[in-house]
């Protein structure tokens, strides 16, 4: 075994073993994100989302894709500027420019449309999960200043 | 050596195996089994190394807590032969080398002896498990990594820091087909 004395041959073979349990462990992670990331693209739900900036403008997005409704708002290009607060999620602070107001008492928060309404989304937009066919529109909502209760849109 | 002594280390080694395995039945994937095989065939040669291979799993493939299942347990005895095979080889090959000064080296080729044997042999089982069960064979790969790696990491280890100790005592002790080794 004259190859003992070669030191370089035994690095070699430590770094082989090395390369291999490495190819192995990372193949396996990128297998799991693949289909991880392939099982949440089934789970995406196709929903009616809209945007109401208060001012008579209501666009609509119909047939957007997303687990989420954050997702979903994503999918459709909004450009949207929030604080994530952990587990809370995240507060939307404004939607495609349009900032809040507080002098103004205005404030954005999403509807989603039942039987009885126009009813107001009770968790922040990237914890809520949509529903397929869900209706949800985002309102830039007048409050009023004692109660903080949001106005239903219109 | 002679054939009754050679006949009673290869019951001795097989029982040791089946213990070592029902002992370690709850830590998937590790096994010392895979390393007395190969040590018994450094030692003794190929054939007696290979034969222990083979018996160890016509006893615990048949009384099996994971169960039996014929294409695999022909499969885990063919491939658990393959350490004897090599071992023997690997004792020939090593015949004229001084184990003592040599040591790190020596645990290198060992550990990495180990952990290509584990490779085969997971492969071997993985592929006829996915013959035999019908299943697509690179989703029982993949699935097989977390277990295959468990399991080469664990006889790497395992072949590369014990193999020097138990060879130099099972031939202080009983001698083998090696014997000559210590030789100077």
């Amino acid at each position: 075994m004259a190859f003992l004395k070669n030191k370089w041959a035994l690095a070699a073979i430590v770094v082989l073993c090395w390369a291999i349990a490495a190819s192995l462990v990372s193949g396996y992670y990128y297998y799991q994100y693949s289909d991880l990331v392939a099982r949440l693209e089934k789970s995406k739900a196709t929903i009616n989302l809209g945007i109401d900036y208060g001012n008579g403008t209501r666009v609509w997005y119909n047939g957007t894709k997303g687990v989420t409704l954050y997702d979903a708002m994503l999918e459709a290009g909004w450009s949207i500027d929030g604080t994530s607060y952990g587990v809370m999620g995240m507060y939307v602070k404004a939607i495609n420019g349009l900032e809040e107001s507080m002098s103004e008492y205005r404030y954005w928060g999403w509807w989603s449309w039942t039987d009885y309404g126009w009813a107001h989304g009770g968790s922040a937009c990237d914890k809520y999960v949509v529903s397929p066919s869900e209706t949800i529109l985002w309102y830039y909502s007048p409050t009023d200043p004692t109660t903080f209760e949001m106005a239903a849109p219109p | 050596m002679l054939e009754s002594k050679k006949i009673c280390v290869i019951a001795i080694t097989v029982a040791l195996c089946i213990g070592s395995n029902y002992a370690l039945v709850s830590i998937p994937n590790f096994k010392a089994m895979d390393f007395f095989v190969f040590i018994s065939g450094f030692i003794f040669g190929s054939l007696v190394g290979a034969s222990i291979g083979i018996l160890v799993w016509i006893i615990y493939g048949v009384i099996n807590p994971y169960g039996f299942f014929l294409p695999v347990w022909l499969a885990t005895m063919f491939s658990e032969a393959i350490y004897g095979f090599i071992g023997g080889f690997l004792g020939k090959r090593a015949a004229s080398t001084n184990l003592n000064s040599n040591r790190l080296e020596l645990g290198v080729v060992f550990g990495a002896t180990g952990f290509f044997l584990t490779l085969v042999y997971d492969l071997i089982t993985n592929v006829v498990y996915a013959w035999a069960f019908n299943m697509p064979l690179i989703a029982v790969l993949i699935m097989g990594i977390p277990f295959a790696v468990v399991h080469e990491l664990s006889n790497t280890i395992l072949f590369g820091a014990c193999s020097i100790p138990l060879i130099t005592a099972l031939e202080k002790f009983i001698g083998g087909e090696r014997f000559g080794i210590f030789k100077k």
